[in-house]
């Protein structure tokens, strides 16, 4: 029975009964009523307890939504942080990148200057100094080496010469006379099919070659004027370089 | 290349002188670079790495007098002394090295042969070509 229900019956007429039952019945009626009136108290203290209840975690919860919420904000805020630092570290590491690249640029600039002026300067040396680098004998053996494979590619060419037929269809006429050349006799002997003419030949062709070659800054006695020229420049103290140790 | 080429042009050898040329070319075209090396190699030599005198290749001329002093003979060699001024030189077989050295203020120049030219000899291919 609910109190609303408890008190609806207390609340009816109660001569229905009548006599001494209905006194009995109103005891009854009225013990039955206070101990529904204590229940209803009782109903009551716990609906209040149970409402402060609800009341303790509701403030719980909203300060559990609070601390959620300072988290929360706490966390977007070290996210930003996080997101900063990252930017800065990223351009941190771009300047350093570019410094570096920057500092390899110079290093390999200064290196070739470097390279360029070591050989310039190795180049200068040798002027500077009159100091030989090759003995006489080395040069020597350099020629020697020299004359020796101008002899080998000469008989090479005879060889090869002599194995091949006599030309045909050349007549005396389609050359030039052999007095027109620079070594008639040698040029006869060859016309005439000698092997050792020809190997003379061009050894000789192959000399004058690299002689000229080689003679294009050689000392030449028809320049001997320009030694006048050289101890005037020596004896005035402003010497060039390059005429250091030629003079 | 075409120096050597006109060698066989002059001794009428082929009928062209492309085909000279060709025939030089495939014949020595390797030991001609190795000329040409050394040749430059001299030349550094010469030129860089002695400074303390001028040297240079020597080359004779087909036609010049023998000159015992500067040249040797190609079959010169039973030592036999060729007379001065009495035969001529047909071609240069070997190149020679010649040096010269600046004196002191006022001194000419001395010059000395390091190195004879040697030379063949017409007499000598005269000989073989009779």
């Amino acid at each position: 029975m609910s109190p609303t229900e408890s008190q609806d019956r207390l609340a009816s007429p109660s001569g229905s009964s009548g006599g001494s039952v209905n006194g009995t019945e109103d005891r009854a009626d009225t013990t039955r009523l206070r101990q529904l009136q204590r229940e209803v108290e009782d109903l009551k203290g716990q609906v209040e307890s149970r409402g402060a209840d609800v009341a303790r975690l509701r403030r719980g919860e909203e300060e559990l939504i609070k601390e959620s919420e300072r988290k929360e904000h706490k966390v977007a805020e070290l996210e930003r942080e996080i997101g900063r630092m990252r930017s800065l570290h990223r351009e941190d590491v771009q300047k350093r990148i570019q410094h570096t690249k920057a500092t390899e640029e110079r290093l390999n600039q200064t290196e070739e200057l470097l390279a360029t002026r070591s050989a310039e300067l190795t180049g200068a040396q040798a002027f500077l100094s009159t100091t030989d680098a090759l003995s006489e004998a080395e040069v020597l053996g350099i020629v020697r080496d020299l004359n020796e494979n101008i002899y080998q590619a000469a008989v090479k060419l005879t060889e090869e010469w002599e194995a091949l037929e006599s030309p045909e269809g050349i007549s005396s006429l389609d050359v030039d006379p052999v007095s027109q050349s620079h070594v008639p006799t040698l040029v006869q002997l060859v016309r005439n099919r000698n092997p050792m003419g020809l190997t003379f030949l061009l050894q000789s062709c192959l000399c004058s070659l690299v002689v000229d070659m080689t003679s294009s800054w050689g000392y030449h006695p028809e320049l001997a004027a320009l030694d006048s020229v050289y101890q005037r420049i020596s004896a005035s103290g402003k010497s060039h370089i390059v005429c250091t140790g030629r003079i | 290349m075409e120096r050597l080429a006109i060698v066989f042009d002059e001794t009428g050898s082929f009928p062209s002188t492309q085909q000279s040329l060709e025939f030089v070319e495939r014949v020595a075209l390797e030991e001609i670079e190795s000329i040409i090396q050394l040749s430059l190699r001299s030349e550094l030599a010469f030129r860089v790495e002695v400074m303390s005198s001028d040297m240079t290749l020597l080359f004779e001329a087909a036609g010049a007098v023998f000159d015992g002093m500067r040249m040797t003979d190609e079959f010169g060699s039973d030592g036999a002394p060729i007379p001065e001024g009495q035969d001529r030189i047909a071609g240069t077989t070997e190149v020679g090295v010649g040096k010269s050295v600046s004196g002191g203020p006022g001194e000419s120049r001395r010059a000395y042969i390091l190195l004879k030219t040697k030379v063949v000899l017409e007499k000598d291919v005269r000989e073989d070509g009779e």
